[in-house]
């Protein structure tokens, strides 16, 4: 007997692994650099969070978030102030003259932002179309042993708080200890910002102290205590319902005997018409979704995906006119797919703001509930985004 | 269309690989250039996955101590050492150190222990779930032997016999003699087979 004969044979890293694991590392480096992996880890960054969060939506130009103003923390603290007023909560604030920015981290549209309103601690999400504020005037729950608290811990897994003074850095882990990351400690207000990943779903962070220099872990870790509920998380940015798919999206919505409660959140995307028969897919910050209709009815599936593959998913939508609708979702930054449905010859598929959509070809394989079709996904430049199966069990 | 439909395959790179060498890339690296490092990335990154799942026993650890590796090369970019111009040997001891230090209490081992019977997030390609988790079993086995072994045994074990490094690689970056990893790894060879055979 040898010690070999105990140990796996090495496999190929899966894409959407290295995917997986391309992103994580890049969220840990230092933000918001963009090298060689903001052409395209980048642009796939927020679907990492997909299988476990809910994917997020970018729009066409992240710049766009940051707005005309030279400063892009005072235009999304500005965007917030404005959801605030919106939602009537504005008397609830210190001014926004007050509010001074301390941390800022951003994974295309999904941006987050630590300020002071009038000295107090607070913290600000976006999407593409919501706005969640905490409060400053909420008190805060350390955790053990430190001066450490969250503000704000979102089912994205954005992680914003205040850290001890005497930490340089902070670890943020699950209990654990994996799903790392962490964060330089701002001297100036202490407040941190980070995208962990890990949803309260997945259980409470825990925080632990680094130092400057420090390249292991050797300070005692803590539960952070949960946040107090955020002031406020409002739908700011309501999806465009003025466009042919916007419309589509809209007059699905309205013959569905359920549709979703935040309905004014999506975005519509790919659109296939039959005959009567219409398949609209859209998205918003946490789930993508595929409303079906015969003109009379309509059904709707949300993130029912297929398989695992990740940043390109399959999600299963009902047959429908007799046709079995080939959908999902990519990348934002996506704008080109060929998918092999038997033919010998690729198909283009259609993608519309991170959504795909088609009805298979005369004479393609069928593409049944459980069955995988391979795909090909590239961005305007070309570059590769998914090459691989979609959809399995 | 005047497109093939052809799998790029996992070594294949979102761009293509620079004809840069470790060196080089980590040299820029060093200097905070973000785009070498992402190409050092894609070049080892396979070879660290399949090396953390052999010191975790988990597809799901391996993935933390994946990611984490290529975290704490970054910041210890300066300390790299080269062994045959590749940076990979390296990597290998930083993922060990990191393992280390997860496994540092025991009530911690336990619960990572506890991840193993997850399913894997990976495509399976083992011949069954039955063979599959026979094989953790016996992976499991060793990871733990290993555990056992004193440091200097331990590392070697970790970088020869889990890593696949040559006994000349591993004497060059533990920056001890060809000789003495040749008697560690022989002593670890027959404690570990003392203690699997035992189980």
């Amino acid at each position: 007997m040898t010690i070999e004969e105990f140990l796996p044979a090495r496999r190929e890293l899966p894409e959407d692994v290295r995917y997986r694991l391309r992103e994580d590392v890049l969220t840990g480096l230092a933000r918001p650099k963009r090298g060689r992996w903001g052409a395209a880890a980048a642009a796939v960054v927020l679907l990492a969070g997909a299988a476990t969060a809910g994917a997020q939506l970018w729009r066409a130009d992240p710049a766009q978030v940051a707005g005309p103003s030279p400063d892009p923390a005072a235009s999304v603290l500005d965007r917030c102030w404005a959801a605030a007023e919106t939602a009537g909560q504005a008397g609830q604030l210190p001014p926004r003259r007050s509010w001074t920015s301390s941390t800022m981290a951003a994974q295309g549209e999904h941006v987050g932002v630590t300020f002071l309103a009038a000295g107090k601690p607070a913290a600000c999400e976006t999407t593409a179309t919501t706005v969640t504020l905490t409060n400053p005037d909420t008190t805060l729950t350390y955790a053990e042993g430190s001066r450490t608290a969250l503000l704000l811990h979102t089912a994205s897994g954005l992680a914003a708080g205040i850290a001890d003074p005497v930490w340089a850095r902070i670890e943020l882990s699950r209990e654990d200890g994996l799903g790392i990351t962490t964060e330089q400690v701002p001297q100036a207000g202490h407040l941190f910002l980070s995208f962990t990943q890990t949803p309260p779903s997945q259980g409470a962070l825990w925080a632990g102290r680094w130092d400057a220099g420090q390249l292991e872990r050797s300070w005692p870790r803590a539960a952070l205590p949960a946040p107090a509920p955020p002031l406020f998380s409002v739908v700011d940015r309501p999806g465009d319902r003025s466009t042919p798919a916007g419309l589509a999206l809209k007059e699905c919505f309205a013959l569905a005997s359920r549709p979703p409660d935040d309905a004014a959140s999506y975005q519509a995307g790919a659109v296939l018409d039959n005959g009567p028969y219409r398949v609209v897919l859209a998205r918003n910050a946490e789930h993508a979704l595929a409303c079906s209709t015969d003109g009379a009815t309509a059904e709707i599936s949300v993130d029912t995906f297929a398989g695992k593959s990740i940043p390109a998913r399959r999600l299963l939508v009902p047959e429908i006119g007799g046709r079995m609708p080939f959908a999902g979702i990519v990348p934002p930054s996506a704008t080109k797919m060929i998918a092999d449905f038997g033919l010998g010859t690729p198909t283009d598929v259609p993608i519309v703001n991170g959504t795909f959509a088609v009805w298979p070809p005369e004479g393609s394989a069928p593409v049944g509930i459980s069955g995988t079709t391979w795909v090909r996904v590239s961005t305007a430049k070309g570059t590769p985004l998914f090459n691989g199966d979609v959809g399995g069990k | 269309m005047g497109v093939t439909m052809q799998r790029t395959g996992a070594e294949a790179p979102v761009e293509a690989v620079s004809d840069l060498d470790d060196r080089e890339l980590w040299d820029r690296a060093a200097s905070g250039d973000e785009t070498s490092f992402a190409e050092l990335f894609e070049r080892h990154v396979q070879a660290v996955w399949n090396h953390a799942y052999r010191l975790t026993g988990s597809w799901s650890s391996a993935e933390d101590l994946t990611s984490n590796t290529f975290l704490i090369a970054w910041r210890k970019k300066g300390d790299l050492t080269l062994v045959r111009g590749s940076a990979l040997p390296w990597l290998y001891t930083v993922a060990g150190n990191l393992a280390r230090t997860e496994r540092r209490s025991a009530s911690r081992r336990l619960r990572l222990l506890r991840r193993i019977p997850e399913p894997p997030d990976v495509h399976d390609h083992a011949d069954s779930v039955a063979a599959q988790l026979d094989g953790e079993e016996r992976l499991r086995q060793v990871i733990d032997a290993v555990r056992g072994l004193p440091p200097a045994q331990r590392q070697v074990v970790e970088l020869c016999l889990l890593g696949d490094l040559s006994i000349a690689d591993a004497a060059s970056l533990l920056k001890v003699a060809e000789v003495t990893v040749r008697a560690h790894l022989s002593r670890a060879r027959a404690q570990l087979r003392t203690l699997l055979e035992a189980k």
